[in-house]
């Protein structure tokens, strides 16, 4: 298409000034700050420091451990809800009846809010007196799941991530569902009647279809579990079994929030410098996921 | 579904909402708190009402809705009662204005009066933007004979925490003091008399409550394991050893003999812990104590409260401090306490007046009000009722004021990511004191820096 | 008999199908009943897992409901939710439409300036945005929180539009050029009412995230005449914590949760059919 200047111009410059006005002086302040010792946000007292603050993050136990998390996070919880998502969307298009029906169950758990979920999960489901799992793994004569204390620190971050993910397989199959829907089905009796197997089928049709689908799906679970901060937070904030790199960032931000429920106990101290560092470092991780993400699924146009 | 169809959502939306709006105007003047019964406020004037009108804005950590948001609306509805010259301009900000304070203050919003805890007041905001009190604390309070402001208030909340120039930067008006709250009916029941002061005498009760069926203790595992471990450490190490073996990556202080005490008794503790309490994640503890499934918790003034739901009325509270170590640093007299206090701002352009509303908000009637709400009074001759009714002699005879979890939080990540849940493991009998001591060692040679 | 097995099989497999789905169902009717049961309980209840065994309490809803500006909170909600979608949509669509559909230097760039900005932690950017807007005067008013939703908003919508704007045929605009049309009536005229379902599906992603939005509202809005539902249920809520009223909490905790649920209902076709029309050739 004959490329109009002014009309790009016009179109484009709008969204761009407004998404400059709100991140420019937030981004340029942040990337400045990150190479001084800050203890207030006004920037006020700052102390030059070089790289220091990124050295000392990368050399920081807890704050590189936080990323093992987000991995393992990703690894395995990106297994089972996209194992899940595929599996639901296989077994909604079986041809049952009530298939509206079970995708709004499954995509419910979705919309709940971060604090009912989590509530939920650590005040009934774990709950060592008369939690959900308890009575039915008790009842399933299974003793030895029933005393699991779901909750407790050395068991904590897999009770988050079973919860997490129970929470999320419903966003993707959403996605996968209605790319799965996309498929023809005139292609999948083609291949039937030529003799493919189910696996067959799957694999060399359905899934190349879905290769863009797949993709999306991967960006966005990749950047949410990069910036997971809400659910962990309502699970077990104090816990450093669920720190994650973005609670790590808030705790640097704002001062860590020791003392109970009441806010009583630490004097909250600030370092805004390295908090600004960790900041820019995730930054840089999403861009470079991005485009690795773009570089394993490139893009095609599939003739069919 | 087209254009027009989101259109005509977008508008019916938009009538929806302005029928809403003609149904009520937005309402700027606070709704006026109920009034006391007790008798009125006695004015003392000591700075000479100016005649001029004067707006104070005050940022509030309370939320309107809360029992201390109601007593400061009280207190600041008699302050404007009684000087009607003066507005205060009070924006309930709730728990988040500690990181909003200072960036507001930073960008030039004028704030006058601020709440907050007394620690944070003093240290991380300090003489840079806090007004010294020393000069006013010399005041006459209000409704007493002759006392100045800084003779109602116990020394201890007073003088805690200094800014780095040495003054006084808030006058504390919430406090609260950690201790083991307990059920009566089951010290009764079991036949234990008396509240331990020693550790010998809390296992004997403990065995008692053990042979009449109820676990001794639960505590929630995520939120208070800080204040079991750092409290229960000044009894037998002292605040400044304790810090001192969160920083250390030596770790020798493991093998000392204090610690290894500590370790020990803790051990022997674990076993009255309740079934379950590593699992705990609040307020799943405090509710097992107020429901009578365990005898014992160790927390803040502020814990009843929270469960007078679920305790219902005939719960009987009782407290009693950490009972001493043989042979340890600290005594049954030191206790880990604060207060949240009231301050002036540096930029504020009245700070006679705003001191005179301070003065009311630690005057005796306010202060009754709220003891009334179910929390503890800074003033010396207000006692404490209700659940926290043990907790008043107590604070009377307390000789020393430790902070949250003896500072451990201020000595570095250590203490939240290694200290915290060995020592869960430690105290709900998971891990044997042997145990515990050498792999907090290990930990200290690895993780500290 | 070979005809027999193979519908037993059927059956077998269809059964087993219903038993997944129905024991997925039951499980999410037991964990977010457990909510649901608790907001109608009392505090008690919910503790020692006896919900509703003294009846229905609507107390719990009542209380929250009657809150003192309620009504003022919901209308600025919407205020806010109505006015922020429509800012992101005459703000996204024209600069979505460009940057996938024309070829010119600094495209790539420009994509990836959007792109690293879904990367940015909103909390780095909290404080210093709040300095600067208490600097400017715009937390005084509606305008603040407005200008970070629909500014903030932008990233994400122009990465979704994108991706449809790509999977429309290239020919479309080329044919209205030829009929005589200039680009921007091309636009108008051709891509807009075709990108309607994306257009929709993104106004009920972003409606939804403002009315659940949290964190900015609360620093924004330092006015009670300008709080936001969120907001002001939070507060009750955290009112509710100190007292340890757990029902009320999880009724307000339902009463935010409603009209999400509503909204999800009634769009939910829309959203699934228009998901992949945004989601494909990104």
């Amino acid at each position: 298409m004959k490329t109009d200047k002014k009309m790009i111009f016009a179109f484009l410059a709008p969204a761009v000034i407004a998404y400059l006005f709100v991140s420019i002086y937030p981004v340029i302040h942040s990337t400045i700050l990150s190479f001084f010792e800050v203890s207030a946000w006004s920037g006020s007292e700052m102390k030059f420091m070089g790289l220091n603050n990124f050295i000392d993050l990368l050399q920081n136990q807890v704050f590189m451990t936080s990323f093992v998390k987000i991995g393992i996070i990703w690894l395995l919880g990106g297994a089972g809800v996209f194992g899940s998502a595929f599996a639901f969307s296989a077994l909604l298009t079986s041809g049952i009846r009530g298939k509206s029906f079970f995708r709004a169950v499954i995509y419910l758990p979705n919309l709940i809010p971060v604090v009912a979920a989590a509530a939920m999960w650590t005040q009934y489901i774990f709950s060592m007196r008369f939690g959900l799992f308890k009575n039915v793994f008790g009842a399933l004569g299974l003793q030895a799941l029933a005393n699991i204390e779901w909750t407790s620190h050395g068991v904590i971050f897999w009770a988050m991530l079973i919860a997490y993910v129970w929470g999320g397989i419903g966003f993707f199959l959403l996605i996968i569902l209605a790319g799965v829907e996309r498929v023809p089905v005139e292609l999948l009796e083609a291949a039937k009647l030529d003799g493919a197997s189910m696996t067959q089928i799957f694999v060399r049709i359905t899934l190349p279809l879905l290769r863009d689908v797949i993709r999306v799906s991967v960006v966005m679970w990749s950047i949410t579990v990069l910036n997971l901060f809400a659910f962990p937070m309502a699970f077990g904030q104090t816990y450093p079994e669920v720190m994650t790199p973005a609670m790590y960032l808030y705790q640097l931000a704002f001062g860590q929030a020791g003392g109970g429920a009441s806010g009583a106990g630490a004097n909250g101290v600030v370092y805004v410098g390295r908090a600004a560092a960790a900041g820019v470092i995730l930054t840089i991780i999403v861009v470079l996921i991005y485009g690795l993400l773009n570089v394993v699924f490139k893009e095609e146009k599939l003739e069919y | 579904m087209n254009t027009r169809k989101v259109v005509t959502l977008f508008t019916t939306l938009l009538t929806l909402a302005s029928l809403i709006l003609s149904g009520c105007a937005p309402k700027t003047t606070p709704t006026p708190a109920e009034q006391p019964t007790q008798a009125p406020i006695e004015i003392l004037p000591t700075a000479a009402p100016t005649a001029e009108p004067v707006t104070l804005v005050y940022w509030s950590m309370w939320n309107a809705d809360e029992p201390m948001g109601k007593v400061m609306q009280q207190a600041i509805d008699a302050f404007q009662a009684d000087h009607p010259n003066v507005t205060i301009e009070v924006t309930w900000q709730g728990r988040p204005v500690r990181k909003l304070f200072t960036a507001a203050i930073d960008s030039g919003t004028v704030i006058d009066l601020i709440d907050n805890d007394t620690g944070r007041i003093a240290l991380s905001w300090g003489d840079k933007y806090i007004l010294g009190l020393d000069s006013y604390l010399t005041q006459p309070a209000i409704g007493t004979d002759g006392k100045t402001v800084a003779e109602t208030i116990y020394p201890l909340l007073l003088n805690q925490y200094k800014t780095a120039g040495g003054s006084i930067p808030s006058v504390p008006f919430n406090p609260y003091v950690n201790l083991w709250f307990y059920n009566k009916a089951h010290f009764e029941e079991a036949g234990v008399t008396q509240v331990p002061t020693t550790f010998e005498e809390w296992m004997a009760a403990n065995e008692k409550l053990k042979a009449a069926g109820h676990p001794a203790f639960t505590y929630d595992a995520d939120s208070y394991a800080d204040i079991m471990a750092g409290d229960s450490a000044q009894r037998y190490v002292g605040c400044e050893a304790f810090n001192a073996a969160m920083t250390d990556k030596t770790g020798a202080a493991w093998q000392t003999p204090a610690f290894v005490q500590w370790a020990k008794d803790m051990e022997a503790f674990s076993a009255y812990a309740a079934p379950g309490t590593a699992a705990n994640i609040y307020p799943a503890g405090q509710q097992a104590l107020a429901l009578g499934d365990v005898t014992m918790m160790y927390n803040g003034t502020w814990m009843p409260s929270e469960v007078a739901a679920t305790a219902g009325a005939d719960f009987q509270w009782g407290g009693f401090s950490w009972p001493a170590a043989t042979g340890g640093v600290g005594t049954i007299n030191d206790y880990d306490m604060g207060s949240q206090g009231m301050a002036i701002t540096k930029v504020t352009q009245h700070p006679d007046v705003a001191f005179e509303f301070i003065k009311y908000v630690v005057s005796k009637d306010i202060q009754t009000a709220v003891t009334n709400v179910g929390y503890a009074s800074s003033l010396v001759d207000v006692p404490w009722t209700g659940p926290i009714a043990d907790a008043y002699p107590l604070m009377k005879n307390a000789t020393t004021a430790y902070g949250w979890a003896c500072g451990g939080w201020d000595t570095g990540d250590f203490f939240a990511n290694d200290l915290l849940p060995t020592f869960t493991d430690l105290i709900t009998g998971k891990i044997t004191a042997d145990a515990f001591l050498t792999q907090m060692e290990e930990k200290a040679k690895v993780n500290i820096k | 008999m070979r005809k027999r097995a193979e519908k037993l099989i059927k059956w077998l497999s269809k059964s087993v199908v219903y038993l997944i789905l129905g024991l997925w169902t039951l499980f999410l009717v037991y964990s977010f009943g457990w909510v649901l049961a608790s907001s109608f309980s009392t505090t008690r209840e919910i503790f020692t897992g006896t919900l509703l065994a003294s009846g229905i309490h609507l107390n719990n809803y009542v209380s929250v409901l009657t809150t003192n500006h309620l009504a003022l909170y919901f209308r600025n909600s919407l205020i806010y939710c109505c006015i922020s979608c429509l800012g992101v949509l005459i703000l996204a669509t024209p600069a979505s439409y460009v940057l996938s559909r024309t070829n010119f230097r600094g495209r790539k760039i420009i994509t990836g300036i959007f792109v690293a900005g879904m990367g940015i932690p909103a909390m780095m950017t909290m404080i210093p945005l709040f300095m600067m807007f208490t600097r400017l005067g715009l937390i005084k008013s509606f305008i603040g929180l407005l200008i970070i939703y629909i500014c903030g908003a932008i990233p994400f919508s122009v990465f979704f539009l994108s991706g449809f704007f790509t999977s429309l045929p290239t020919e479309l605009e080329e044919a209205a050029i030829m009929d005589g049309a200039t680009p921007s009536q091309a636009f108008l005229k051709i891509m807009l009412p075709l990108a309607q379902g994306a257009l929709v599906t993104l106004t009920v992603f972003n409606f939804l995230n403002f009315w659940g939005e949290y964190s900015w509202a609360l620093i924004m809005v330092n006015n009670d005449d300008f709080r936001t539902l969120q907001i002001g249920l939070q507060t009750i809520i955290r009112s509710m914590l100190n007292q340890g009223n757990y029902a009320g909490i999880f009724s307000g905790i339902i009463i935010v949760f409603i009209p999400t649920l509503v909204l999800y209902i009634f769009l939910a076709e829309k959203i699934v059919t228009n998901i992949t029309a945004g989601a494909i050739k990104t």
